[in-house]
């Protein structure tokens, strides 16, 4: 099968495959799990054909490790997996964002924790996403809510990656993944790809993680005339260990900075519904697009509802978030989980607006119903 | 012509229940509509409750699921118990006469399927069928598209028989 032309039916897991090859990626290392692994079929068939490398491998340690050592040696690399993945890649995501890999990792989120409900989504990695490897960091996490979407979003995960020099999450969940939907595929010749920067200087004069004035530094290949070396334990510009406590700290902010510095770059929202409402809710991924439905459902009734719909979660919209609770009378944030984003939600809640939650853990696309409800417990 | 619809396909694991559901997607899609299919089937590969959902519209699709079915085909006695007391009542069920022996609904067809496949000489084709089945009682899709999404996903050794049993379901 080559690239698909025109409008398409196509799944969620299928568009990921490809944007990410329409991206410039060129190898995936992955062990299938559902409900991720037709992206993994997908790169087995196709890659190939693009000079690019699938490897299947042991297990999902071994997955990411792979695609660090890949995007170390000047390839753009990607994994795909679910939950119980996703939890073993957590020391060496950990390991990328210190080594300052550029690499992608989406998670396909279904019912856990544990094995779940292997074939029934959830969005309950949320957290795990932004604090599941230890120590301090700093992380980029995306969440499509369309098949076009995922398209995109992992086109612009890749591209963030290259940019900030750091590892991107994809947080699908089984709904999108799994879900077909009518799409095109652009002409790659139309897309904006962005490249890791190289080194400018002689191989004499590069050091390794010596950044850029944005926090960012070139980064040369393994192979390349320029000497790289990583280093997952703290080290100085030269990539080397270093154990001053000193060039931990130096290391942490720059880290940080590269990428909170830049916020307002990686944030994407989309507003949706009429200015001013009775209430907004704040979603994202499948259950957003159920607001959507909610929105003018709720209008049906004569409730003015909106919708804040963070494309990007990591870092987290503070600023955004804090204006949408400045002027609203309720917020209902819609969530397959128990209440994960919804504490974000109320640490920037500046104006003590009320929040409540609409939570579905039911193993199915979230019901519109239970926002409904939320929505009506907030006008109480 | 009716151009939003909820469909659901129901029976078990190994009727070509997904396939039929790509089909009427892909069907709808050369007519111009937004289409989302989602399937929802258990861990095993063959028998078990499963289930495709085409949600089709002239407009953006938020909610990619059936809220309110227009049509629904059930296989089996675990499929037609699953929807009959939540369909609303312009919904066409469409089922299994061998399979639901007496029926509840006010909105209903009954079809031998097993002694149709038997006149076709293929057990395998029952998706092409209720395809054409559903296609004489509800304009869902044009039958040119529909013609030609089947051509698109049926192997060519097996696109004859299939064909075959779409337009016998089409006069039954």
């Amino acid at each position: 099968m080559s690239r698909p032309e025109g409008i398409q039916l196509m799944e969620g897991n299928h568009a990921c495959a490809w944007g990410a090859i329409d991206a410039g990626a060129r190898f995936f290392a992955g062990y299938p799990i559902t409900p991720s692994s037709e992206i993994a079929e997908v790169c087995a068939r196709e890659l190939p054909a693009y000079g690019g490398i699938f490897i299947q491998m042991e297990d999902e340690i071994g997955s990411i490790a792979a695609i660090i050592g890949a995007s170390l040696s000047g390839k753009k690399s990607f994994t795909a997996t679910s939950g119980p993945g996703f939890s073993l890649m957590q020391e060496n995501l950990g390991v990328g964002i210190y080594q300052e890999v550029p690499c992608v990792i989406v998670d396909i989120q279904r019912v856990g924790p544990a094995t779940g409900l292997a074939t029934q989504p959830a969005q309950a990695d949320v957290m795990q996403a932004r604090w599941g490897t230890h120590g301090d960091h700093s992380i980029i996490a995306l969440s499509p809510a369309t098949v076009q979407e995922m398209y995109y979003l992992t086109i612009r995960a890749f591209n963030l990656s290259e940019r900030f020099r750091t590892p991107v999450i994809i947080l699908g969940d089984q709904v999108i993944g799994q879900t077909y939907e009518n799409i095109k595929l652009p002409d790659p010749s139309s897309l904006d790809i962005i490249e890791r920067i190289k080194p400018f200087v002689s191989p004499e004069d590069y050091f390794p993680y010596q950044p850029d004035k944005n926090g960012v530094p070139p980064m040369a290949a393994y192979g390349d005339r320029h000497i790289v070396h990583a280093s997952s334990t703290c080290h100085d510009e030269t990539g080397y260990s270093n154990f001053k406590t000193q060039t931990n700290r130096a290391l942490l902010t720059r880290l940080k900075d590269k990428i909170y510095n830049y916020t307002d770059e990686i944030v994407d929202v989309e507003h949706f519904g009429p200015d001013h409402a009775e209430v907004t809710l704040i979603s994202y991924g499948a259950s957003s697009r159920v607001c959507k439905y909610v929105v003018g459902e709720a209008e049906k009734e004569g409730i003015r509802v909106n919708l804040l719909r963070l494309i990007s979660i990591w870092p987290f919209p503070d600023r955004i978030v804090r204006e949408a609770l400045g002027k609203t009378g309720a917020v209902v944030v819609a969530e397959m989980n128990q209440g994960q984003l919804i504490g974000e939600v109320n640490r920037v809640n500046a104006t003590n607006t009320p929040v409540y939650l609409a939570s579905g853990i039911d193993g199915a696309l979230i019901d519109p119903d239970i926002i409904m409800a939320a929505i009506r417990e907030a006008l109480k | 012509m009716k151009n939003n619809w909820q469909v659901v396909l129901a029976g078990e694991g190994g009727q070509g229940l997904i396939l039929a559901g790509r089909i009427l997607s892909e069907a709808a899609i050369i007519d111009g509509n937004n289409v989302s299919l989602t399937s929802s089937y258990g861990i095993a590969a063959r028998g078990g409750y499963s289930e495709a959902q085409v949600v089709i519209s002239e407009q953006e699709l938020y909610y990619p699921k059936c809220v309110s079915p227009d049509l629904i085909l059930a296989l089996t006695r675990e499929a037609y118990n699953r929807y009959i007391d939540f369909v609303n009542n312009d919904c066409l069920v469409i089922y299994d006469s061998k399979e639901i022996a007496n029926p509840m609904g006010r909105n209903e067809l009954g079809y031998d399927f097993k002694e149709a496949l038997l006149t076709l000489g293929n057990l395998k084709v029952i998706n092409s069928l209720f395809l054409g089945i559903i296609l004489k009682n509800r304009e869902i899709v044009s039958r040119e598209s529909m013609i030609s999404a089947l051509k698109k996903n049926m192997p060519p050794k097996i696109l004859d028989i299939n064909l075959e049993a779409f337009n016998y379901g089409m006069e039954m």
